[in-house]
């Protein structure tokens, strides 16, 4: 390799690297879109029977996992509500401390927790299902008969993560909150009681907003890298684990950008 | 006699490198039986592909109605595949659902009936399949014969104008090879399916098949009937029809 070979070789890997990831996201997207597209063209938002796979999502996802959620949420309610209003309290912020309860509680640690157990438990799991059943041919079997895997396999797991990842992320922010906030009333100051009732006042229509549409969209995220990586397998059983962590890591990278261009724009 | 499949100046895909004859051309009616026979390793299973639309033909058309095969409008795909039925020994059916389940599978995906409806066709034609399992058995608690009859009750479900079956006695032995040929017999005079089956049973395919394609790597060979193919003179289907041991 000549000199000027390398300095190109060096010198375009930033390039060649950002290229990638952008036509990953691109490719990404339009999985994600054209999976929802097929399943709304099939009318399948009027046909009952549809819903059997969405339900069965929402189960494994938000219901199976409200043990694991439950335990998470205590912890997560000492560690960060307890603490942050001992160290509030300190400082004497008390009086926005309300404020700062939702949006860091609510708006940014509940989500992100909530979307790690999201991406390790249901992510990896539709990567390893979906995974399997194309390795074993169980994929092609179905399309043989008809069946849109987009519309079939695809968008019910989207839809049933979105709405999971909505629902644990309530459960879990409420637990985090209400049990911080008893723990705080009782070792700190039980003046401190009274934050059950004035929280509720710090969820204003914005707040709400944005948790609402932060939550489906982590969720919507996390089941289609974890589809569309499931479906990236393609002869080889090693290929499985190989597409599982790609989808774990890309899933934790895509989400903190997100999660980042939200708190931008809610900035502005 | 209706055509159920039209098949027009094809060759398959796969053995294009050593193909040497002319495409083919030939009409599948309703009711009809098509045998796919010749050596092994000579690609038989690709022409039935081919012809099942799930492998791009090199050249010509395959065609369904007024359908053809390399369609490219999602609608129509569909409406294809439920008329072609493809079922190959290797077919895998969903290893999460019971066997009942993925029976119904797909005729429940294209709203061919209510779940009572489907469950009692999917019923009565496990039990002409003879097919016996606990209800709630998934398909790795079965035998691979009980997998593969699920499988072509899975594709009978969608009512197929055109059933294709690679090696379909692949897996039973000789009381469940009787049985099954029974079952499509029935099937194809009750239903007028027509029956394009890829086999290596020689019997089966000269006592029953109006059309006889004897696949060899370098072209096909395409019959009407048994004692048009058994007068052949072709030294490979010479060779083939009186290979000891092999039938």
């Amino acid at each position: 390799m000549s000199p000027d070979q390398f300095i190109s070789t060096v010198t375009g890997w930033p390039g060649r690297q950002l290229i990638q990831r952008f036509l990953y996201v691109v490719d990404l997207t339009s999985f994600g879109m054209l999976a929802v597209r097929d399943w709304a063209l099939k009318a399948r938002l009027f046909d009952t029977r549809s819903y059997s796979t969405i339900v069965s999502q929402i189960i494994f996802t938000g219901v199976d996992a409200l043990p694991t959620i439950t335990f998470l949420g205590l912890l997560t309610g000492f560690l960060f509500t307890f603490r942050l209003i001992g160290i509030l309290d300190s400082v004497g912020g008390a009086s926005d401390l309300v404020d700062i309860l939702a949006a860091v509680i609510g708006l940014e640690i509940g989500p992100l927790l909530a979307a790690f157990i999201l991406i390790s438990r249901t992510g990896s799991a539709i990567v390893v299902d979906i995974g399997n059943m194309k390795l074993h041919g169980e994929i092609e079997g179905l399309e043989n008969l008809g069946i849109n895997i987009n519309d079939y396999l695809v968008a019910p797991r989207l839809i049933g993560a979105a709405i999971s990842q909505l629902a644990i992320t309530v459960y879990f922010t409420f637990i985090t909150l209400v049990f911080g906030i008893i723990l705080s009333g009782v070792f700190l100051s039980s003046a401190h009681f009274e934050f059950l009732t004035t929280l509720e006042s710090a969820f204003d229509f914005q707040i709400v907003g944005a948790f609402v549409v932060k939550n489906l969209l982590f969720g919507y995220i996390i089941a289609t890298t974890a589809c569309y990586h499931g479906l990236s397998v393609h002869s080889s059983a090693t290929e499985v684990p190989q597409q599982t962590q790609r989808a774990i890591v890309n899933s934790l990278v895509i989400i903190f950008i997100v999660d980042g261009l939200m708190g931008i724009a809610l900035l502005t | 006699m209706e055509t159920a499949l039209d098949i027009q100046h094809c060759i398959s895909q796969i053995p294009r490198a050593d193909y040497s004859g002319s495409p083919i051309s030939f009409s599948i009616g309703r009711g009809e039986i098509v045998s796919i026979i010749g050596p092994d390793y000579n690609g038989k299973s690709e022409w039935l592909r081919t012809f099942a639309g799930l492998i791009r033909p090199a050249s010509g058309k395959v065609i369904s109605g007024e359908i053809s095969t390399d369609c490219e409008n999602r609608a129509q795909w569909e409406q294809l595949r439920r008329k072609l039925a493809f079922v190959s020994s290797e077919t895998a059916l969903l290893s999460a659902s019971n066997g009942l389940a993925n029976v119904i599978l797909a005729a429940s995906y294209h709203q061919l009936g209510d779940n009572d409806d489907l469950r009692d066709r999917a019923t009565e034609l496990m039990t002409q399949l003879h097919v016996q399992f606990q209800a709630d058995a998934l398909p790795a608690f079965m035998r691979r014969d009980q997998r593969y009859r699920l499988a072509l009750a899975r594709a009978l479900m969608l009512e197929p104008e055109v059933l294709m079956l690679d090696n379909p006695f692949a897996h039973t032995d000789a009381a469940g090879t009787g049985k099954l040929k029974q079952f499509l017999l029935k099937r194809v005079d009750e239903h007028a399916t027509a029956l394009v089956i890829m086999s290596h049973d020689l019997e089966f395919s000269l006592k029953y098949a109006q059309q006889i394609l004897f696949v060899t790597r370098e072209q096909v060979y395409c019959f009407k009937g048994a004692s048009e193919f058994l007068g052949s003179q072709v030294e490979s289907i010479r060779q083939y029809i009186e290979k000891p041991g092999l039938h």
